[in-house]
């Protein structure tokens, strides 16, 4: 029985979307956070997330997903699920989601549609920087969204080193600190997916501490990094 | 023209503020640490002080001590604070704090808080 990881839905929600796939064994986590922790102990055969629920929301998500290191992660098949109404198929394939899925469910037409989903197979690139919130602070004025970009480059990039120096020297609660200080530089400029990124590395860091993960998480912090500072580096000239 | 104290260690954020509070018309002046900071309330008088909970040197709830139990004091004291922080945000209105905003914040909030504790002090 294939396994399904599910997030950002109420649970009443999922109860519905097990009854009409009785077939999966579907995982329910109360958030992406959880759903994204998880994949670092566990591969499902596809995820199933609401692309706009929770802060950063699920579209951050697929993104952390499209963008990874790791091959199986970065091509994880993902449906986004949300209410015919909310019209957010275009969305949510922009983000990197393989196809959309929408409530109320139906029988004759969900199963097929996740079987579809298991044969997917992605590497699209997508677009890890979001200069949204930065262009609404700075009400247009180009020289202060070069500051702040370089601002932003600079201190990453610093973050970065310092958390990996933590690592080597298996520093789990400075590790912590400096991640959550990398967290809040990413929501600041409204970049969710490696506001995930470090959030997972910041909660790993502190209570039972697994040194593998927190490596392999690091490692996928640098590659995503790495992506982001092409990018942000590419606009900001 | 109201002059304003700005305490914040991270870059951007006090970037962002600076760039916008300047834009709203005020005098900022600003604090990477909790020692500056002192330094600066020592020797100036500041119509507002906005400052992080989580700064090196000295916390905002110093600052906010420091402030408010000086004699005579009008100086309002908005905090910011990241999530998880309730419990230090209720010390800092024991202490006398008069507003907080919880990061990450929309910072046409903040201006609009600015604006309404300058009006009302």
């Amino acid at each position: 029985m294939e396994t399904l990881f599910v997030s950002g839905i109420l649970k009443a929600d999922f109860d519905d979307l097990v009854a009409v796939l009785p077939q999966y064994n579907l995982v329910y986590f109360d958030t992406h956070l959880a759903l994204s922790e998880q994949l670092f102990t566990q591969l499902p055969a596809a995820c199933i997330v609401h692309p706009k629920s929770e802060q950063p929301e699920g579209s951050a998500f697929i993104k952390y997903l499209r963008a990874s290191s790791i091959e199986g992660l970065q091509k994880m098949p993902v449906a986004a699920i949300f209410h015919e109404e909310d019209n957010l198929e275009k969305f949510a394939l922009q983000v990197g989601a393989n196809l959309c899925v929408c409530y109320p469910f139906n029988e004759t037409k969900l199963l097929p549609q996740i079987e579809q989903l298991l044969q997917a197979s992605t590497s699209k690139q997508i677009q890890l920087a979001d200069f949204t919130y930065l262009e609404e602070i700075s009400g247009g004025d180009e020289e202060f969204k070069k500051e702040m970009i370089a601002t932003f480059l600079r201190t990453t990039k610093e973050n970065t080193d310092i958390l990996t120096n933590h690592y080597q020297q298996q520093q789990w609660e400075e590790m912590g600190k400096v991640a959550h200080k990398a967290k809040s530089a990413y929501a600041f400029l409204g970049i969710g997916s490696m506001q995930l990124a470090a959030t997972i590395i910041e909660k790993s860091c502190f209570g039972e501490v697994d040194p593998q993960k927190i490596g392999a998480l690091l490692k996928e912090i640098q590659h995503k990094n790495i992506l982001l500072f092409a990018e942000m580096e590419a606009m900001n000239t | 023209m109201a002059k304003i104290l700005l305490i914040e260690d991270d870059q951007l954020m006090l970037k962002a503020l600076e760039f916008r509070l300047k834009k709203d018309g005020y005098t900022v002046e600003t604090a990477p640490d909790g020692r500056v900071a002192m330094q600066l309330i020592d020797t100036n008088i500041y119509d507002l002080i906005i400052t992080d909970i989580m700064i090196p040197f000295a916390s905002g709830l110093e600052i906010v001590s420091k402030v408010k139990s000086r004699p005579g004091n009008t100086t309002p004291v908005i905090i910011l604070s990241g999530v998880g922080l309730e419990s230090t945000v209720l010390e800092a209105f024991k202490l006398g704090a008069d507003d907080y905003m919880t990061k990450p914040f929309i910072i046409n909030e903040l201006s609009v808080r600015v604006r309404k504790l300058l009006k009302s002090f």
